[in-house]
């Protein structure tokens, strides 16, 4: 049994959302555990929040303790506009896709190592190889890492498919950019490498995007990979291996990629499918 | 009787198989029993009505839309159903609570106190409420299906196309179970595959039986129940030509179909009887002891 009480004044403040975190913290610990609290805290509630019943603010409370966790991340992302709804679904993504990001985090690493073992042709071949399809390759991850019967349940949901795959793009381009564009400082060789793959790496990103609203991410993003592959060993075979700085490459890229993503614009009103 | 689903001249193949070949059927308010062995199709006809297939030829209709339709069409259908997969996997490391905030979010509950308070009832409909942050892979198989069961009951949707809901539930947890579905059947509809025929007599209106892809009985739980009447008999020995033999908790052999001896007494049939006198015995259907 508690031999003390939380004052009306401090449950009013709670109430109200007016104490800080630690305050908060201590009250909702001390009401969870006092009946006598707990009553005057929906006495309380009542009076000041007016529309609010008490199981709706006890409900609260209950939910604030079981997803404390996560509270961080999801404020973070609705500092940036994202709605809270959409932060469970990106905190879904990302802790179905937490493997990828290490994955795909530690190729990155792994290049950056090379380049400072003095392996600098190597790790500047694995970076142009490996950066521009992250993302491309992410977006695929996302789709192959969701356990097929929760895929069950998205597809049979009204949830709009085209904004389920917009977020995880969102959150395989949110990934391997900044890792990407980091490592890729670190390589020697023409300082603009560390930012030249990112049109090309839209540009694949763009047409696995545009090629899933026919059919599952992985295969378009295989057949993406492997022309890519394809395009870089024929840099080699060609003694240029600095071609994806070059303006041609960029702007093909940027030409490619603002073609899939009209394609992809196109798709979405002739399917009739709802981002929003 | 509200109608809910109607099938016209359906057929759905895989390469050379056929799963369903030409059916047509209704379904309106109420449970509705899916039963039939293991390949009978009872799988692909849950994925055309819950929007996630769409069939070769023929219609599919759910409240009046086409389940094969527009997105908008599937949409709309897709905002009254709930539906539960014969497996569920959940995604690692997520929490009852989180994988049910999840859920709720696709089925459009974007206001957060609203979606909480979704949660927190379906949860309690489950009898798991006292383990909303416990990690799922700490939940017993049970507690699991009972999860699994919670996702498709968010939103309280007027169809519930339920695919072996009651395995690895004991059988305190199949009476709460029973409970729920029958509730829901009085304003709803709830199709229920099941291989266990107990539950079929306990909580379901209608039966509709598949063997090879084909309707074999449409029709209300009465009428398949008599259309095992005289058919089914209890004696000392089992009736060598019988579909199915098996001694009954009195250590008396339950004999169904096959011409009885005439020492043996006829008795009342049973959903089982019934079903095994359609399709026959098959590894997936549980016969009592």
């Amino acid at each position: 049994m508690n031999s003390w009480h939380v004052d009306e004044r401090a449950l009013r403040a709670y109430a109200e959302r007016e104490l800080v975190a630690l305050e908060r913290a201590s009250v909702e610990a001390h009401v969870m555990g006092c009946g006598s609290c707990r009553g005057e805290l929906g006495r309380v509630a009542r009076g000041s929040v007016g529309t609010v019943s008490f199981e709706d603010l006890w409900g609260r409370v209950q939910t604030r303790v079981e997803v404390a966790p996560s509270v961080r991340t999801a404020r973070w992302l609705q500092r940036i506009g994202v709605a809270d709804s959409d932060t469970v679904v990106v905190r879904q993504i990302a802790r179905q896709c937490l493997q990828w990001t290490i994955a795909a985090t530690l190729v990155l690493a792994l290049a950056a190592l090379a380049a400072t073992l003095g392996l600098h042709d190597s790790a500047q071949l694995g970076f142009v190889l490996i950066a521009p399809l992250l993302p491309a390759l992410g977006v695929a991850a996302t789709y192959r890492l969701t356990p097929t019967t929760t895929a069950a349940l998205e597809i049979t949901s009204p949830y709009s498919p085209a904004r389920l795959l917009l977020w995880r793009t969102g959150y395989a381009v949110a990934t391997a950019v900044p890792a990407s564009v980091a490592f890729g400082a670190v390589i020697p060789g023409d300082p603009w490498m560390a930012v030249a793959w990112l049109l090309p790496g839209g540009a694949c990103t763009a047409l696995v995007l545009v090629a899933a609203t026919w059919t599952d991410p992985v295969r378009p993003a295989v057949v993406v990979a492997v022309s890519w592959l394809g395009i870089v060993a024929s840099w080699q075979v060609r003694h240029v291996p600095d071609a994806v700085v070059t303006p041609s490459t960029q702007l093909l890229s940027l030409a490619v990629a603002l073609a899939a993503g009209a394609v992809f614009a196109r798709r979405l009103l002739v399917l009739r499918v709802p981002v929003l | 009787m509200n109608l809910t689903i109607r099938l016209d001249h359906v057929t759905r193949r895989y390469r050379d198989a056929v799963a369903l070949d030409d059916i047509s059927f209704q379904i309106g308010t109420g449970v509705t029993a899916l039963l039939g062995p293991n390949g009978a199709g009872k799988t692909t006809l849950l994925s055309l009505l819950s929007t996630a297939a769409a069939p070769d030829n023929g219609t599919v209709e759910v409240f009046g839309h086409r389940a094969d339709g527009t997105l908008a069409e599937r949409t709309a259908i897709r905002r009254r159903l709930g539906f539960l997969p014969q497996e569920v996997e959940f995604p690692s490391g997520m929490t009852a609570f989180g994988f049910l905030e999840y859920i709720a979010v696709l089925k459009e509950w974007n206001d957060k106190t609203a979606r909480h308070r979704e949660v927190r009832r379906v949860l309690d409909a489950v009898q798991l409420a006292d383990r909303p942050t416990i990690k799922i892979r700490k939940l017993s198989g049970g507690q699991r299906r009972r999860l699994a069961f919670a996702q498709a009951l968010i939103g309280d949707p007027d169809l519930l196309i339920l695919d072996e809901p009651t395995t690895g539930l004991d059988p305190e947890q199949r009476a709460v179970f029973r409970a729920t579905l029958s509730e829901r059947g009085r304003h709803g509809t709830v199709l229920l595959a099941t291989h266990q025929t107990e539950d079929v007599g306990a909580v379901c209106d209608q039966v509709l039986v598949l063997d090879r892809g084909r309707v074999a009985f449409a029709g209300d739980v009465p009428s398949f129940i008599d259309s095992a009447r005289g058919r089914v008999w209890v004696d000392d020995a089992p009736v060598p030509d019988a579909v199915a033999s098996w001694r009954d908790p009195n250590r008396r052999v339950r004999s169904v179909g096959g011409e009885p001896p005439p020492t043996a007494e006829p008795v009342d049939p049973t959903v089982e009887d019934a079903y095994l006198l359609l399709v026959g015995p098959t590894p997936g259907v549980e016969v009592a002891a």
